[in-house]
């Protein structure tokens, strides 16, 4: 089943640091991942079910969270998986109650989602998404010039409550002093000290979450409107301020 | 929350809530710029160790409500359950109440028989003590047991002076309205007031003081070895008489004619043979004489005196002759009763002039030992 474990361990430490290594790795074993959600389903998994993705997923969270204590990375793997699908069946099973908007009337044969009066406008919508998809590839690009990428900042967001209140602190504090955006896309360098004084933090969170704050003061200068107005509630308080 | 769909790769797509916060979850066949609600979020090490502390707070939570139950529990009982101190009403029945640290009957139980029949049909549990012991001493005179006037003893026993103090208080102040005298005392008294009752077996007021007296007096009369002390000079002179009530007597004038016997004991040193028969006979007398010594040795001034007089000297065995154990006692005169006489004549110079009167004053015992 290992051929060579030290050759997978090694393979697994190296796409811990690097994305395009941990995707490589798990192009490398979609084999052992459908085999894994087969023993779940009890049927070959299709490429459209969620519980290949969850699998998927379950392999990627294996890759970031094995160490060599926890023995055999591929048994670390698998159990990680059936865990992983088993909550999202548990979690399914609350909503079984519910119908599928995609189910099909049987009188008329048709889809429930057709017989509900739709307002929205499709192609506001796909328009709405085609300038989110702009804007977001305009901030990756321009997170790409301060070396930073988007795993990295999921990576180095704050988890805790109050540590991510300290960073909007200092991002709202920004926000009012147009010159320090200016001096920060300027230098391409977080003004750290300047941001913990004039939001009154600790400088020492300010730069755990160097990364983070990239991103989100990025988002803050002008030409991202749509994912300012995703965080309004963050940079509302402080207008309110 | 809605979550606006950052970044996707094959196994996960990168999120971004509306807290500002980026998060990594499973991608469902998100698109970027996608706006989703409810993804499955990665559960990192972070987390894991949160989970973790979570569960051993919860544990250690456990721990300290057990340890609070238990603790709370044990005081609970200590307060109502525990027997704290104890009260023993003693009249013609007799009854042990058994309180706890509120000072509410947990138990009562007979110690007689009367004290049964008082018991009949009573329970007295959660109750006050005072208020049990006034409805026992009712009970007590309803069934004739107790009359106007009668003495009411109470033993108590407490964990705590205050406790204890307490307790005597409420009874001196409380009971006395029934009529009775109430005598309060420790419990340690108990026992013998009891054995004075049956000797007696009618218990009266005014006595509770004589019991005090009376247990010492007791052992006195019944048991004549504990006055050790005092007496023995008496009655060890008097045992010695009945083995050697005559060597002693002797033994005092001797000192006198001891210089002037020496040579006849010198002259009878072919009696010599004779101290070894003497053994024989003190093996009796020894362990008195081992107590008289001592007693002698204090008196008076000089040990060079005393011991002549008692240890130097033995009763023949008719009790007329007198010989001198000077060779065992006095290295000296082991030379003297050896071969030299030299020794001899020196003893008797130094001690014996201040030596005369004194048994002139002994005399006096003479006579009373016949």
């Amino acid at each position: 089943m290992e051929p060579n474990a030290n050759q997978i361990v090694s393979q697994v430490y190296n796409a811990k640091k690097d994305s395009h290594a941990a995707d490589e790795l798990i192009e490398a074993y979609m084999p052992f991942i459908r085999s894994e959600t087969a023993k779940f389903l009890k049927r070959p998994p299709d490429s459209s079910d969620d519980e290949l993705s969850i699998a998927m997923f379950a392999f990627y969270e294996s890759i970031r969270n094995y160490s060599r204590l926890r023995g055999s990375f591929l048994k670390f793997a698998s159990l990680q998986i059936k865990n992983r699908l088993i909550d999202y069946f548990r979690k399914e099973k609350r909503s079984k109650g519910m119908i599928s908007l995609d189910q099909t009337d049987e009188d008329d044969k048709n889809e429930l989602i057709d017989t509900i009066s739709d307002d929205h406008d499709d192609y506001a919508e796909t328009e709405l998404r085609e300038a989110t998809q702009q804007e977001i590839a305009e901030l990756s690009a321009q997170m790409n010039d301060f070396g930073v990428s988007m795993t990295d900042v999921a990576d180095n967001s704050p988890r805790q409550k109050r540590t991510l209140e300290i960073c909007n602190k200092a991002v709202r504090y920004a926000r009012n002093n147009p010159e320090l955006l200016a001096e920060f896309l300027r230098t391409k360098k977080v003004p750290i000290s300047r941001l913990a004084e004039g939001a009154d933090v600790e400088r020492k969170s300010l730069e755990r979450h160097r990364r983070y704050l990239v991103a989100v003061l990025l988002i803050c200068t002008n030409g991202y409107e749509i994912m300012r107005g995703h965080i309004m509630q963050v940079l509302k308080g402080g207008e309110e301020q | 929350m809605k979550y606006l769909v950052m970044e996707c790769h094959d196994s996960y797509a990168v999120l971004m809530d509306e807290d500002s916060a980026f998060v990594t979850a499973a991608n469902l066949h998100y698109s970027v710029g996608q706006t989703v609600t409810d993804p499955v979020i990665m559960s990192d090490t972070h987390t894991e160790k949160r989970r973790n502390a979570i569960v051993l707070t919860r544990f250690i939570a456990a721990a300290a409500c057990l340890v609070l139950l238990v603790g709370g529990s044990y005081t609970y009982y200590s307060y109502n359950y525990k027997t704290y101190s104890t009260v023993v009403i003693s009249s013609d029945a007799s009854v042990r109440m058994s309180l706890n640290k509120k000072g509410k009957v947990i138990k009562l139980e007979s110690i007689d028989e009367s004290g049964k029949e008082l018991l009949e049909g009573y329970d007295g549990k959660g109750k006050d003590q005072v208020t049990v012991a006034n409805e026992l001493l009712e009970i007590g005179k309803s069934k004739g047991m107790i009359s106007n006037g009668d003495t009411v003893e109470f033993f108590i026993s407490s964990e705590s002076k205050s406790n204890y103090d307490e307790l005597k208080s409420e009874i001196e102040s409380e009971i006395p309205k029934l009529n009775v005298n109430v005598y309060v005392q420790d419990m340690e008294e108990y026992p013998k007031v009891t054995t004075k009752k049956t000797e007696t077996t009618t218990p009266k007021a005014a006595e509770p003081a004589a019991p005090e007296i009376a247990p010492p007096a007791a052992p006195d009369s019944n048991k004549p070895q504990p006055p050790v002390p005092e007496k023995p000079k008496a009655d060890k002179a008097a045992p010695t008489t009945d083995n050697n009530s005559k060597p002693q007597p002797p033994a005092k004038p001797d000192p006198p004619p001891t210089p002037n016997d020496i040579p006849r004991d010198n002259g009878q040193t072919a009696v010599v043979p004779d101290p070894p028969a003497v053994p024989d006979a003190p093996p009796v007398p020894e362990h008195k004489e081992d107590q008289l010594p001592h007693e002698k040795e204090e008196k008076p001034d000089r040990p060079d005196e005393a011991m002549p007089h008692i240890h130097n000297i033995v009763p023949d065995e008719e009790g007329d002759t007198l010989i001198h154990q000077l060779p065992v006692l006095h290295a000296p005169l082991i030379r003297s009763a050896g071969k030299d006489i030299e020794p001899l004549p020196e003893a008797p110079e130094t001690p014996e002039p201040p030596e005369a009167p004194k048994p002139d004053e002994a005399t006096p015992l003479i006579p009373d030992i016949p």
